[in-house]
């Protein structure tokens, strides 16, 4: 197919703006797919994104659409990954695009991920076209939507399509402006081979299916291919491209094209998101530009509340693997929760993911301590460490320097509840970087805010003080020093090491008093006082007592009617099985959890 | 079966229900009482012993209020049970008492039917006390029917008080335990007050003025430490004793020895299954008696009754029957929980056996559930 026919787009959003929508839509204008296939929102095909409404790995879908001027073309639909958390990949998607959907919400107009997607498609050069959704509510304020892109993002959008994804209106319109407004791929099928490999996913008898976008070669069945970031060689076993509904094979791909090809690679680590595919034979000189390894961000032990099912846990975390090269995962053991394992992940949304999908799809209960960053230790030894488990954080007289990780964060918010977020920023020890008004009702913040502050319910507390209006992006700007210290907490005492974290030393205190009165409304009186103890290093910071239990007894039994009393202990012989024992103290998973959520709204 | 069995016969009629009570009971007229009699007869009679004739040593008339019963009708009822078990010369037949119902001569003809131990029901000394829980009787006629008792010879009287009822104190109490030392009936039982769903304490639950869980508490130890600076035993959670006088009919209970209970909501406990009655008393007096007794388990006395039952005594139990029984050591694989126990004072443990403290039978169910695998 001449690359002349060809589009390759991505369509980006803020959360909830529509993106998923559209997408069906122009899968059925485009007659992929049938009405009676349709199912609502078809690329998100895990549960858990169509339930969240958010995409989280990328998919694409090849198109074919009979345009005005008589002629047909072959659409790329890439879809990417709707959350913060996943920026690396959204960067890679778009990369593999010429042009990419810009949907905006005409109640909400632009947001802060809008405007961090808009930035991510200009860095990479792609052709933006602006797309006005919901037009069908009440609310929706087309001519406010249009002028803020104009505004803000400064790309014009006067005669952008105004659509109700919802109701299929103006779908064609859309699709006209792809044909026309998005360059056509210009890729030379004669050169060395060119891909760039945007996602990947493991099938069992496939092995690993790689996606990539063609920019110089071709590539067909038979072919040694390498990847010049990761150095591995295979033999090209399948290529074809990506339909709704599953692969189709085809003899070859060729510059400027979309499709997948499979090689009998066993592992998803292989075949890493943004590295460059070409020939053994005859390599490309150099790789596409951008490759990234990425590293998780954040850090939590998960457990089983069974510790029985440790053997069930990792081969659920290994099978997760298998399409998520971003899980990382390793044996660790605590000696209040048992055998378990520290998992890294891109940030708290995949985190919270993964435990959802390891609960729902593996049927596990899970025990998950706090999450944590990774900080950068330099010892008084001249070493430098890097400490993923607050456990394991030196003591303070063996730490010359202690660093964290800084994010640049954008925040979007009504003018409203500017000085609110303001506080909130600052009360995360935040550095106030810039403000400047998108118009007169909204202003966009930049702050640099400690990644350790952020995961802590930062998301949950800028909701709540903006009525759930402001919007937030971040993106890690680096490591800074800063003056850190483990807390530690005592049960009747005994250090439980799963409780540990690592906290800014001026916030210690506060930290420590409120967790110690939660660990004390939530450990179930037991058959002896039990002190509760918070400490850093051996300086005792706070401290609370879990009374005795007073009476616990069934004083009568009427006419050798022990049933009662057997039901009774029945129950509380349940109950013991799920308990874990910190030391000597029994304090139930739940309460454990309890204590770790911080929903702090002070 | 070589053990003698308790016998326990329920009579569910009552004056008027007390504001605490969930037992079965009606008022009842006098046709009703003697239709009962015969139906709780019958049901003695038609009772399928398994062939041998079973030895019986504890007889345990309860309710409800058994003195309602004439003296003909616990007669009749006596008989029955002769006659269709093997009742040692030694059996303890028991009845328990109201005071607002015994009348002048009544403890003589009791004893004369073989009746040799009462259960006097007293809650409390207390006349606002009586009256917040609806008794209908007042200190000075329990004082009356004591006396009256012990004229006619009883020589083996038990005594109920309650602990943690409305309007109770630490003094109030303590008046109440002096009073009973100075009486010094053979057995008292203590009972904590527990509110029952269905009852119109419940109802009124916020209503009443309680006393605080660790007034209870200390009721609770308080009445340990004043009964046994008396020399009474607390052989059981909620019951004391003279030497020689622990309730045979309660132990039955707590020491797995088999025992047979006649009469609405009545439960069993023989040859390994654990079985019980209707407590709907019309169904009780009209339908067949296979229809209204329920099963409740086959295998009575595995591992975890044992160990709860057993240790609702101050015996607890010896490792040696414990291993006969079961196989293995106890101590195995629950050193941690024993050592917790004997640590916090729970359990005395010696190379022989366990038992719980009294701070252990107050947290009897803690202490016990920390045993159970």
């Amino acid at each position: 197919m001449s690359q002349d026919l060809i589009r390759n787009f991505s369509i980006i959003a803020h959360i909830d703006h529509g993106k998923s929508t559209l997408a069906d839509r122009i899968l059925e204008k485009t007659r992929t797919v049938s009405a009676r296939e349709m199912e609502s929102q078809l690329l998100d095909n895990m549960d858990l994104e169509r339930e969240r409404g958010i995409t989280i790995k990328a998919r694409a879908v090849k198109l074919t659409y009979d345009a005005r001027d008589g002629k047909t073309y072959q659409f790329n639909l890439i879809d990417t990954p709707g959350h913060v958390d996943f920026g690396y990949e959204v960067s890679r998607s778009l990369k593999a695009c010429e042009g990419a959907l810009l949907v905006v919400d005409a109640t909400q107009g632009v947001e802060a991920q809008t405007l961090a997607n808009a930035y991510l498609a200009i860095d990479n050069d792609l052709e933006i076209l602006p797309v006005i959704n919901k037009i069908d509510l009440a609310s929706a304020d087309v001519e406010g939507a249009r002028r803020e892109i104009e505004d803000i993002i400064g790309i014009p959008a006067e005669d952008c399509p105004a659509v109700s994804a919802k109701c299929g209106l103006n779908i064609e319109d859309v699709l006209e402006k792809i044909v026309t407004d998005i360059p056509a791929p210009k890729g030379d099928p004669t050169a060395p081979l060119k891909a760039l490999i945007f996602d990947s996913y493991y099938d069992q008898y496939l092995g690993v299916v790689v996606y990539i976008r063609l920019f110089d070669g071709t590539i067909k069945s038979g072919d040694r291919v390498k990847l010049m970031a990761q150095g591995g060689e295979f033999e090209v076993c399948d290529v074809g491209t990506m339909q709704p509904f599953g692969l189709n094979k085809c003899e070859m791909l060729s510059a400027g094209e979309v499709g997948y090809f499979t090689a009998a690679i066993k592992t998803i680590s292989d075949t890493k998101v943004g590295d460059t595919v070409t020939s053994a034979q005859n390599p490309a000189r150099e790789a596409l530009v951008g490759f990234r390894d990425v590293h998780p961000m954040v850090y939590s032990g998960i457990y089983p509340a069974d510790g029985a099912r440790y053997g069930d846990l990792r081969e659920a975390l290994e099978k997760l693997q298998l399409n998520d090269a971003a899980l990382v995962f390793e044996p660790e053991t605590s000696i209040a929760l048992g055998f378990g394992f520290r998992c890294g992940f891109l940030g708290l949304l995949h985190m919270e993911i993964i435990e959802e999908r390891l609960e729902r799809e593996f049927n596990l209960d899970l025990i998950t301590t706090a999450p944590s960053v990774i900080y950068k230790v330099k010892l008084r030894s001249g070493e430098e460490v890097l400490i993923d488990n607050p456990s394991k954080f030196p003591t303070a007289d063996e730490i010359d320097t202690a660093y964290e990780p800084i994010m640049k964060a954008t925040v979007i918010t009504p003018s409203d509840y500017i000085g609110g977020i303001m506080q909130l920023c600052q009360d995360r020890r935040g550095t106030f970087v810039d403000m400047k008004y998108i118009d007169t009702e909204r202003a966009e913040l930049h702050y640099e805010l400690p990644l350790n502050e952020i995961i802590y319910d930062f998301f949950d507390a800028l909701k709540s003080r903006s009525k759930g209006y402001a919007s937030l992006d971040y993106e890690l700007k680096g490591y800074k020093p800063s003056k850190l210290c483990k807390l530690d907490f005592m049960l009747n005492g005994e250090v439980v090491d799963a409780l540990s974290f690592i906290v800014f030393e001026d916030r210690a205190y506060t930290r420590a008093r409120k967790i110690a009165e939660r660990l004390k409304e939530n450990i179930p009186r037991q058959l002896f006082e039990i002190p509760i103890q918070a400490c850093i290093g051996s300086k005792i910071i706070a401290r609370e007592t879990v009374k005795a239990m007073r009476k616990d007894v069934l004083a009568k039994c009427y006419g050798g009617d022990i049933t009662r009393k057997k039901k009774l202990l029945e129950k509380q012989k349940e109950g013991k099985k799920k308990m874990r024992k910190l030391g000597s103290v029994e304090v139930t998973p739940e309460a454990f959890m309890a204590v770790l959520k911080l929903d702090d709204d002070d | 079966m070589t053990e003698p069995i308790g016998i326990y016969l329920h009579i569910p009629f009552c004056l008027s229900r007390c504001l605490y009570c969930d037992f079965v009971s009606s008022t009842g007229d006098d046709g009703e009482l003697s239709a009962y009699v015969d139906r709780l007869i019958l049901e003695i009679n038609s009772f399928d012993t398994g062939g041998a004739r079973v030895k019986v040593d504890s007889i345990f008339f309860g309710g409800g209020t058994p003195s309602r019963l004439s003296f003909s009708q616990l007669g009749r009822i006596l008989d029955a049970v002769r006659a269709k078990f093997e009742v040692l010369a030694d059996c303890e037949t028991t009845v328990e008492v109201n005071p607002a119902t015994y009348s002048e001569g009544y403890f003589d003809r009791l004893h004369s039917l073989g009746v040799n131990r009462l259960s006097i029901g007293l809650q409390s000394i207390h006349e606002n006390e009586l009256r917040a829980l609806g008794r209908r009787h007042t200190y000075s006629d329990f004082l009356e029917c004591f006396a009256s008792a012990r004229q006619a010879g009883f020589d083996n009287i038990s005594v109920d008080i309650m602990l943690g009822i409305p309007h109770q104190t630490e003094a109030s109490l303590e008046a109440t335990l002096s009073e009973l030392i100075r009486l010094a009936p053979e057995h008292i039982s203590a009972y904590m007050l527990i509110i029952e769903e269905g009852t119109p304490f419940a109802k009124m639950k916020d209503t009443l003025a309680l006393p605080n869980e660790s007034q209870e508490r200390k009721m609770y130890f308080d009445t340990d430490n004043r009964l046994i600076s008396a020399d009474y035993c607390h052989y059981e959670v909620s019951n004391f004793s003279k030497r020689g006088y622990e309730s045979r009919h309660n132990l039955k209970y707590w020491t797995l020895t088999d025992y047979i209970g006649f009469g609405p909501s009545a439960h069993s406990c023989y040859l390994g299954k654990r079985f019980y009655n209707t407590s709907d008393i019309h169904a009780y007096m009209t339908e067949d008696f296979g229809n209204i007794r329920f099963t409740e388990c086959d295998g009575a006395y595995g591992e975890d009754e044992y160990i709860m039952l057993k240790l609702r005594t101050v015996y607890g139990f010896e490792f040696e029957d414990f291993r006969r029984r079961f196989g293995y050591d106890f101590r195995e694989g629950r050193e941690d929980e024993l050592s917790d126990l004997e640590l916090f004072q729970l359990a005395f443990i010696t190379d022989r056996g366990i038992t719980l403290t009294p701070q252990g039978f107050f947290l009897s169910n803690s202490a016990i559930v920390k045993l159970l695998k």
